[in-house]
């Protein structure tokens, strides 16, 4: 599933609150929005519920188009700051009130919420009028009313506003939730819950700031405001800032270091310019600016570019790591930090450690990254879950299996690992698309991959949009 | 809105407690239950009181000929209230376990559920009831010296039948069973606890049977005007005071072993 907002511009009492919105979200998403003017959390909220039209621009729910739906079509549920119970109906009454303004048959009315409520381990709860709750129970009903309908989208208006003191319970019981209903994109407005995956942040005038995972928000904003919606301290910005790296040299294209030498205009670093964030990175003499102060490189990155719902990052800042390599005898660096590199998929966070010793790639999964890596015929379990469903990818002279099938996304391969003879890695995070039967994986190489009888894989063309991942 | 939370140990621990929950909070349904059951009992209740009056204007040597007579019309109305009582207790039983009611959904469920075996219940009462209420008349017309004292073993039988009634149709309300064995639960239970049960059961429904056993011409208006401020609203209060006291009893005796889904539903339990 994928929630889009795609250049949704909005205006309200004649003032922009929306401008040229693009984002896009996946199932299981938990996403933090701040916004810096009422309106335009307001504008925001409405245009996905279809309670105000949009100027322009689109929603799309996978391929519906929402801003053509009316709202109870929309599969798009609101929470409301305060818990909006009637008083004289009991719990279980509140909760199935949406359901029985349809034309569901009351059987089905209580089949749903008896199962909510049990999900929910709130079912005790039904006979009770709301007098006799509390202020924090009354938020947990409200949040299991707007699910009654199986919401794909669930905006919450920070309803833990008014029980702070409860956060780690109301969080526990949004994963109950979230189990519930499949994983569902969460919207939560104005707070950084500890189940927040990413933050988006809009300015006064309805333009997105920032929008990406939480930690890269936090260590490399693109704008300062964002953080001071978070309340976080400012920090400097990435952009025209200086980096420093080991020593080396370079002269032209050519970067030195020790006895090797690479050829910057023919290395593509597939790399992690954050922690988390995937992109292509080449190394454009264009775009940084390097310098040659005697045995320092210093790199400076100039732009990094946002094109509609993409964040397309065309530089990067790196170190080039010291490693020692027995095979060579010989120190040998990699373009990017080994020591610890975060991995994300779709469900979890996967963080991997890498080392690099004795001819082999050791690699030690802390949090249970699925698959296998082959490596010069050897074959490095990179996880506690070897799938059941494995295909082979054949890329230059190694070959890689990590590969797992997803029952309901079709096949996912989560991560390609390259190894080249300078021990260049060439990191590729990739999301494979269902497209009929074929899936169709992009990246910078043509590479077949063997097919099984259920799917066929062709990796081409070097679009990657860093948004799939975001 | 509470200060605390609302935990499953706050639930209530008896059935009574639950019945002065629901005499606090949940007034409209049980008025709406009330109103619903008007069409049922209503026929009923005015041909008693209009046939007592019949009754009391008829010379002598009719009364017998009157007690057969009354016995036709009464079947068919009898048979309605009865179905309307399976709405009732159907209604009822719901807010007593705890689950959601939604009027008129509910009511008319319970009677598409058990109506029809409700109403042949409460008809074959009602058979009985003709019957005694004949002995009652023959011995009124042949036997006058002792008319007082077989009047009042017959009003005490009448009274006792209709108070295993009420335990066949609770069982018939909560169980599929047989005929007999609905007849079988009421005896296993109706008389535990008898003493307790019977003057609750009085209190239930003392209205009606008021107007049910002593209604005359005298005082029609009066019953009238008793009908609509006294019984009509123990049309329900008689089920809500009674129902959980048969089902306590129904919690011992049937569920705790067999229907461990039904044992204290909508009540506190310790091994939950």
């Amino acid at each position: 599933m994928k929630f889009e907002f795609k250049n949704v511009y909005s205006k309200k009492n004649d003032k922009i609150t929306l401008s040229n919105l693009s984002f896009s979200l996946t199932n299981n998403d938990f996403l933090s929005v701040f916004f810096d003017s009422i309106d335009s959390k307001e504008s925001f909220i409405e245009c996905i519920l279809g309670r105000n039209k949009i100027k322009s621009g689109s929603i799309y729910l996978d391929s519906l188009n929402l801003t053509k739906l009316e709202p109870r079509e929309r599969r798009c549920a609101f929470v409301s700051q305060e818990p909006f119970l009637l008083d004289n109906l009991t719990i279980y009454d509140n909760i199935a009130l949406p359901l029985r303004k349809t034309k569901m048959k009351e059987d089905e009315v209580e089949a749903k919420v008896d199962a909510i409520m049990k999900q929910l381990k709130i079912d005790y709860l039904g006979p009770i009028m709301p007098k006799y709750i509390s202020l924090y129970q009354s938020l947990k009903i409200s949040l299991a009313r707007a699910i009654a309908f199986n919401p794909e989208v669930i905006i919450l208006d920070d309803p833990l506003s008014l029980s702070l003191d409860r956060e780690n319970e109301y969080i526990e019981y949004i994963n109950d939730i979230y189990e519930y209903l499949d994983r569902p994109i969460i919207i939560y407005l104005g707070r950084i819950t500890p189940l927040t995956k990413k933050v988006l942040t809009i300015s006064n005038t309805g333009k997105m700031l920032d929008f990406s995972r939480i930690e890269v928000l936090k260590e490399y904003p693109l704008h300062n405001e964002s953080l001071e919606m978070l309340k976080l301290p400012i920090k400097d910005n990435i952009l025209n800032k200086e980096y420093h790296i080991l020593n080396a040299s370079i002269d032209s294209d050519v970067l030195t270091y020790e006895n090797r030498t690479v050829n910057l205009n023919k290395i593509i670093l597939k790399s992690i310019l954050f922690p988390n964030l995937v992109t292509n990175i080449r190394l454009y003499k264009d775009y940084f600016n390097i310098q040659d102060s005697g045995n320092d490189l210093k790199f400076l990155i100039k732009d990094i570019r946002r094109n509609g719902s993409t964040m397309e990052v065309e530089t990067e800042y790196f170190t080039l790591y010291k490693l020692y390599d027995d095979r060579y005898k010989k120190d040998t660096f990699l373009y990017y930090p080994l020591e610890k590199i975060e991995y994300y998929n779709d469900k979890q966070k996967l963080s991997t450690m890498f080392n690099l010793s004795n001819n082999i790639l050791e690699c030690k999964v802390l949090n249970g990254i699925k698959g296998l890596i082959q490596i010069n015929n050897k074959i490095f379990n990179l996880g506690k879950h070897i799938p059941k469903n494995m295909n082979t990818v054949e890329i230059n002279n190694i070959s890689i299996n990590s590969l797992s099938i997803n029952p309901k996304e079709g096949l996912e391969i989560e991560r390609i690992i390259n190894i080249e003879e300078f021990m260049e890695f060439y990191l590729l995070e990739l999301k494979i698309k269902r497209q009929n039967k074929n899936i169709v994986v992009k990246t910078d190489k043509n590479i077949d991959i063997l097919s099984n009888d259920r799917l066929s894989l062709i990796l081409k063309n070097n679009s990657f949009k860093v948004s799939n991942y975001l | 809105m509470n200060n605390k939370d609302f935990l499953y140990s706050d639930l209530p621990k008896k059935r009574s407690e639950v019945v002065k929950y629901l005499l606090k909070n949940r007034k409209g349904s049980l008025i709406k239950i009330l109103l619903l059951s008007i069409p049922f009992s209503l026929p009923l209740f005015f041909y008693l009181i209009y046939s007592r009056y019949f009754y009391m204007s008829l010379e002598e040597s009719g009364v017998l000929n009157y007690c057969l007579l009354n016995a036709f019309p009464g079947l068919f109305l009898t048979f309605l209230y009865g179905a309307g009582l399976s709405g009732i207790f159907y209604s009822i039983r719901r807010l007593i376990f705890g689950e959601t009611i939604r009027i008129p959904y509910h009511f008319f469920k319970g009677i598409k559920q058990s109506g029809f075996e409700f109403g042949l219940f409460t008809t074959l009462f009602y058979i009985i009831y003709v019957l005694l209420d004949i002995i009652d008349k023959t011995v009124f017309m042949y036997a006058n010296s002792l008319y007082p004292i077989v009047t009042l073993l017959i009003l005490l039988i009448d009274i006792l039948l209709f108070y295993i009634l009420f335990y066949v149709l609770s069982s018939a309300s909560l169980y599929v069973v047989s005929f007999i064995q609905a007849f079988k639960d009421a005896f296993n239970n109706a008389f535990r606890n008898f003493k307790n049960n019977i003057i609750n059961f009085i209190i239930g429904f003392h209205p009606l049977i008021f107007v049910y056993f002593y209604s005359n011409s005298l005082f029609l208006y009066l019953n009238i005007i008793g009908f609509i401020i006294m019984l009509f609203p123990f049309n329900i209060l008689g089920p809500l005071f009674n129902l959980p006291v048969a089902y306590t009893l129904f919690d011992e005796t049937i569920n705790k072993d067999e229907y461990p889904n039904y044992y204290k539903k909508g009540l506190y339990r310790d091994e939950v």
